[in-house]
């Protein structure tokens, strides 16, 4: 009995002290992680279609904060996070939680106001005067100013905007918004003075266009008023506001395909490849299985032109995700770079049978079969893209080159005639076109394609030779000269201008437009700025001699070409040097 | 005990406050207003419709934002208002729909008790439904509805006893892609009454976007191009044909909401269009169905800062007792609403700022909106529907389901002080309910002489605000042309209680996808001399001896001095 009541007090002892060790257990593991024990003043977190990404930095950041309940960055690293990835509720209230533990910080209030100013501009109003207090921040005035100007307390919203472009005059915001208070103010020079500078800052800006159509309104140019409007509507409505306090802090905390993708343009633009190329190999190393971080990964190495990195972060994205076309079309064009047609094919095709009607991929296959020999599949393909993207000028041009290969020229005409009709003016179209029209004896129409060419890219050197050589096969002699003459005063340092030209001064069937003397001048000078041993520029003094007459230094000249030529038999032969050799001898001059 | 007594003590002491503070459950405070007038919930009283909700797509397809027509009308013309309720499916196919996807009509029996009629009326088209209008189409003194929908838009034809058969076809309705607000005037003088239809987008469904946090969000309307509206003919004979570039309405745009009146006052009919991220459009008439858009030139296009706002819906009338028709268009979070005051000879201004509406409105996405006298003290009383389109904080408030509670928004009443400016009301109320209001609609629902209303929100749910303002003198107007046997809408009412002269126009649209009771609502606190006139479309005018007050009245074209 006696040891029956002693183990029934044991018992009667041992349960409480097992609680109680179970508690204190748990309090000493709370911190560890073991138990999830948040500050009381963490608000309620929505984790409903949460990227599974955000996810996991969510709970790291929880887990910090965990452990420093009294640290200020902790409760603002929790509030960037979840005011980046839409929990703005939340994100608010560890703002404020930052802001209580650490007043000195201007991050919490600046990075709160702009999270409230969806919303809730009173609060947002607020945190940026406490922020305003801290810091002198151009962004931060002009958001001040526009809260200001939306209350219509213009004379503050006028100050504010003076203050952010004391710091920063570059701001167009800066400027529109005093534009935006002298219109309400219906002060029309001062409105037209800040309009002017935004204009010059931003040519294209649509909310500069539209403030400048109120602007013509006031002045009551209402045709003006209208032209500017429409403009306007044409344009992107908003331009961004330069932050480097809120990029900042979207860079630190963003979570995900496209704060990646932005970090890394960020770290290329910056000349830190290395960095990017690291950053997408620990989006790997934190899931080898997310196919978009193997692109990610890909893509930077190809532009870092490390292919076989490249090629096995495609491969692996392709792998995982079968059914993601652009690992498919990437592997595809590598490939196909690197010279493995097969490989490039296998690719293109399976990316093919998951998108049918990807004009990339038919593009690519069609390019990939003109490569290999396999034209007329090649033209097939690139008409198959053709129809599934009627209006892309590119595919269009991609299938006219394809006919070009094939020296099918009237099809080369027929669709750039089609590309042209959707854009007009692409330099390279009316350059092929023009060559087109030559190949099939269309010459006065080819000359008017070189012709506008050269008009907009005057410093083409081919626009302009093409041009001549059009004129002059369709027996517009003046036409031609003229258009040399231009050319050689548009690029005057340009041997190929100023050969072309002298040889056609000298050579010229018609005669009224013959200049021997010139052309010699020309000549001259081009053979001693080359230490007189190029041959094609020694039978250009050799033409022009033969048209002075002078037949014994013509026929030194093209000695001089051929004695070079014979030292050089790597450089091409021109076997029409010794028949005009043999014309020089008869006291022929030769013609063009 | 002791402390228990004390505290007792001290919870009787501070009710015993509460009490004389007048401020009970039953007795609302007074507002600053001189006299009292409260709105009631009444959405889930007995005798109202029971709440149909729509079913939240995993996804986010546009249209399910923008949707939440609701149309105010009798449909039956026994005297009491009905309800036409605009419901849609999960796609826009309409083999899809099912049963309670379909447009739905509540006839109204006695006050405050609504029968669905929907199987009985055929009214229960099955289209992706936006929006709806009420007019007679042929002059056979019963509305008529114009539903405008995603996909084919459909006109039903009512034979005076709220039976309702689809005309679409027979009538040459071939109006498709997506419709928005819909307006009836007679825009050529003929007498009949033609139909403008706003269109929104050019909608391309593979568009699909997310938010910064990586989850399926709403698209923004500049990822689209607009869409060109509709201006269709009353031939009179029971066809309909487009007469839209003839009319030089030739310029597509983001369209939402639409109103008709005389914008320049040269007596001939006008319409103004809200654009959703573009200028809005003032297409001035010429009278015989021709228009040009002068909006630019009338201040209208743009607000007083030089920028295009994201425009939703209209509300019009003469806020500020000039006799002119002032307008306010609701607009997109962080865009303030905007209230343009008809300077007149066709100038606008925005005096938005100065007339309190800016920093009230700067937080909320407006759709629907009306301008009514909502405390029957003789002035215009201005009303707007909330709730975004991007999802945002949520509030702790926040009602309905998961998938709407980040986009809800409370509703706003703005009081009127006579002079034009309105401050935001809050002790009448109003808009206790967090939701995501779309469409919303005014009508004198029990006939007692104030105007009730009715919101809808983007979960199909529908919300019931039985308006009780303190007794004065009202009066309720039929404005009836004989030689059309209608409602003359364009008409205006001119009413003169002595001290202050109410204008209001019969008709015109106006609010967001949505068509409120036709019927003139005057009322007035004061006691004077009163008279009435009616300026009829036709450009003639007639006075009326006013009719008792309180009292549900007709005036007809030719029997006034």
């Amino acid at each position: 009995m006696k040891g029956k009541n002693k183990v029934s007090r044991f018992r009667q002892r041992l349960l409480p002290t097992l609680l109680l060790g179970v508690l204190l257990l748990g309090w000493w593991l709370a911190p560890t992680g073991w138990f999830e024990r948040y500050p009381q003043d963490l608000p309620a977190i929505s984790r409903s279609g949460m990227d599974t990404a955000v996810e996991r930095r969510l709970d790291l950041l929880l887990n910090s904060l965990q452990q420093q309940p009294e640290a200020a960055r902790a409760w603002g690293d929790v509030a960037i996070l979840l005011d980046l990835h839409q929990q703005a509720g939340p994100a608010l209230e560890c703002y404020r939680k930052a802001m209580e533990l650490d007043p000195a910080e201007v991050r919490w209030p600046y990075l709160g106001g702009i999270c409230a100013s969806l919303g809730d501009s009173d609060e947002a109003f607020r945190l940026f005067e406490v922020a305003a207090m801290l810091i002198q921040h151009a962004p931060l005035s002009i958001r001040q100013g526009q809260i200001y100007l939306q209350r219509g307390e213009f004379d503050r919203a006028e100050q504010l905007f003076r203050t952010a472009l004391s710091i920063d005059d570059q701001l167009i915001q800066g400027h529109l918004g005093l534009a935006r208070c002298a219109l309400v103010a219906s002060d029309l020079d001062a409105a037209g003075a800040h309009l002017d500078r935004c204009e010059q800052l931003q040519p294209e800006a649509g909310e500069v266009a539209s403030a400048r159509a109120h602007w013509w309104r006031l002045t009551g140019d209402v045709q003006q008023a209208q032209q500017q409007l429409e403009a306007a509507t044409a344009r992107a409505p908003r331009e961004p506001l330069p932050d480097s306090l809120r990029q900042q802090a979207v860079m630190e905390q963003g979570v995900g395909p496209q704060w990646l993708r932005e970090r890394s343009r960020r770290l290329l633009a910056a000349g830190d490849s290395q960095g990017a190329i690291d950053l997408w190999q620990q989006a790997v190393l934190d899931d080898p299985q997310d196919a978009a971080s193997r692109m990610g990964l890909g893509r930077v190495a190809q532009q870092q032109k490390k292919p076989l990195l490249a090629l096995q972060e495609f491969a692996e994205a392709a792998r995982l995700d079968p059914d993601l076309v652009e690992a498919h079309i990437a592997l595809g064009v590598l490939r196909m770079r690197r010279g493995d047609a097969a490989g490039a094919e296998k690719a293109l095709r399976q990316g093919l049978a998951l998108d049918s009607a990807s004009h990339e991929i038919l593009t690519n296959l069609g390019a990939l079969m003109m490569t290999t020999g396999r034209g007329a599949e090649g033209v097939q393909f690139l008409q198959r893209a053709c129809e599934v993207a009627p209006d892309d000028a590119d595919v269009r041009f991609n299938l006219a080159m394809a006919h070009r290969a094939l020296k099918e020229w009237s099809a080369v005409c027929i669709e750039l005639e089609s590309m042209m009709k959707i854009d007009a003016n692409r330099p390279r179209a009316r350059f092929e076109y023009g060559v087109a029209l030559a190949e099939r004896g269309r010459f006065t129409e080819a000359a008017v394609q070189f012709s506008w060419l050269t008009e907009q890219q005057p410093q083409r050197v081919t626009g302009w030779t093409n041009l001549t050589r059009a004129l002059v096969r369709a027996e517009l002699h003046g036409e031609a000269i003229a258009s040399l003459r231009r050319a050689h005063q548009e690029i005057p340092g340009n041997w190929r201008i100023a050969s072309e030209l002298a040889w056609f001064l000298c050579t010229c069937p018609d005669a009224r437009w013959r200049d021997g003397i010139e052309a010699k001048r020309i000549a001259e000078v081009l053979c001693q700025q080359q230490g007189s041993t190029y041959p094609r520029s020694l039978d250009v003094w050799a033409a022009s001699f033969a048209e002075c007459g002078d037949f014994e230094s013509a026929i030194a000249k093209v000695n001089e070409a051929l004695q070079y030529l014979s030292d050089h038999p790597e450089l091409p032969q021109d076997p029409q040097l010794e028949i005009r050799l043999a014309g020089y001898r008869e006291q022929q001059p030769h013609r063009y | 005990m002791r402390s228990g007594f004390r505290s007792l003590g001290a919870a009787t002491i501070l009710l015993a406050c509460s009490c004389s503070s007048g401020c009970t459950k039953d007795e609302p405070p007074s507002v600053h207003t001189t006299h009292q007038f409260r709105f009631i919930d009444v959405s889930d009283q007995q005798g109202l419709p029971p709440q149909i909700l729509i079913q939240d797509r995993v996804d986010r397809f546009m249209p399910e934002s923008m949707t939440g027509g609701v149309v105010i009308f009798d449909c039956d013309g026994d005297g009491d208002l009905d309800l036409y309720l605009l419901c849609h499916g999960p796609t826009a196919d309409r083999n899809v729909s099912d049963r309670s996807a379909r447009n739905r009509l509540y006839r109204q029996e006695q006050p405050w008790r609504f029968v669905d009629i929907t199987d009985l009326s055929g009214a229960d088209d099955s289209g992706y439904a936006m929006g709806a209008a009420a007019g007679d189409i042929d002059n056979d003194g019963d509305l008529d509805l114009y539903i405008s929908n995603l996909g084919p838009d459909r006109l039903l034809e009512n034979d005076g006893s709220g039976v309702f058969t689809d005309i679409s076809e027979a009538s040459g309705i071939e109006v498709d892609g997506w419709s928005s607000s819909v307006l009836f005037a007679d825009v050529d003088g003929d007498n009949n009454l033609d139909i403008y239809v706003t269109r929104y987008l050019e909608l391309d469904e593979t568009i699909r976007v997310t938010n910064h946090g990586g989850l399926p969000e709403y698209p923004a309307p500049g990822q689209f191009k607009g869409a060109q509206d509709q201006l269709l003919r009353n031939n009179g004979d029971g066809s309909f044909v487009s007469i839209t570039i003839e009319a030089g309405l030739d310029r597509p745009s983001r369209g939402l909401g639409v109103i008709a009146g005389d914008l320049d006052g040269d007596g001939v009919l006008d319409l103004y269009v809200a654009n959703d991220g573009e200028p809005n459009q003032a297409w001035l008439g010429d009278g015989s169905a021709g228009f040009h858009d002068a909006a630019m030139e009338m201040g209208l296009a743009i607000n007083i800062f030089g920028q295009p706002e994201a425009g939703m819906g209209i509300a019009h009338g003469d806020v500020d007792g000039d006799g002119l028709l002032d307008l306010i268009v609701t607009h997109l979070i962080s865009e303030s609403d905007t209230l343009y005051q008809n300077l007149g000879q066709g100038h606008f201004k925005d005096v938005t700022g100065a007339r309190g509406l800016a920093h009230p409105t700067i937080d909320f996405t407006g759709f629907g909106t009306l301008l009514f006298d909502g405390d029957n003290d003789g002035d215009l009383d201005l009303v707007t529907s909330h709730g975004r389109v991007l999802r945002g904080i949520t509030h702790s408030m926040a009602a309905g389901s998961r998938h709407w509670k980040p986009y809800a928004e409370e509703d706003h009443l703005f009081l009127n002080d006579g002079q034009g400016r309105f401050r935001i009301d809050g002790k009448s109320g109003f808009a206790t309910r967090i939701g995501v209001s779309r469409g919303l609609a005014g009508g004198d629902l029990d006939n007692d002489g104030d105007i009730d209303l009715v919101i809808t929100e983007a979960d199909g749910s529908l919300r019931w605000w039985k308006n009780q303002s303190e007794p004065s003198s009202w009066w309720l107007l039929n404005v009836i042309d004989p030689s059309s046997n209608r409602t003359d809408l364009g008409a205006v009412v001119e009413f003169h209680d002595g001290h202050k002269l109410q204008r209001r126009r019969v008709g015109g649209g106006g609010s967001y996808l949505s068509g409120s009771d036709q019927r003139i609502h005057l009322a007035t606190r004061k006691e004077g001399e009163r008279s009435l006139k009616v300026r009829w479309s036709d450009g003639t005018s007639e006075s009326f001896q006013v009719p008792p007050h309180r009292t549900i009245s007709t005036l007809r074209k030719g029997e006034g001095e």
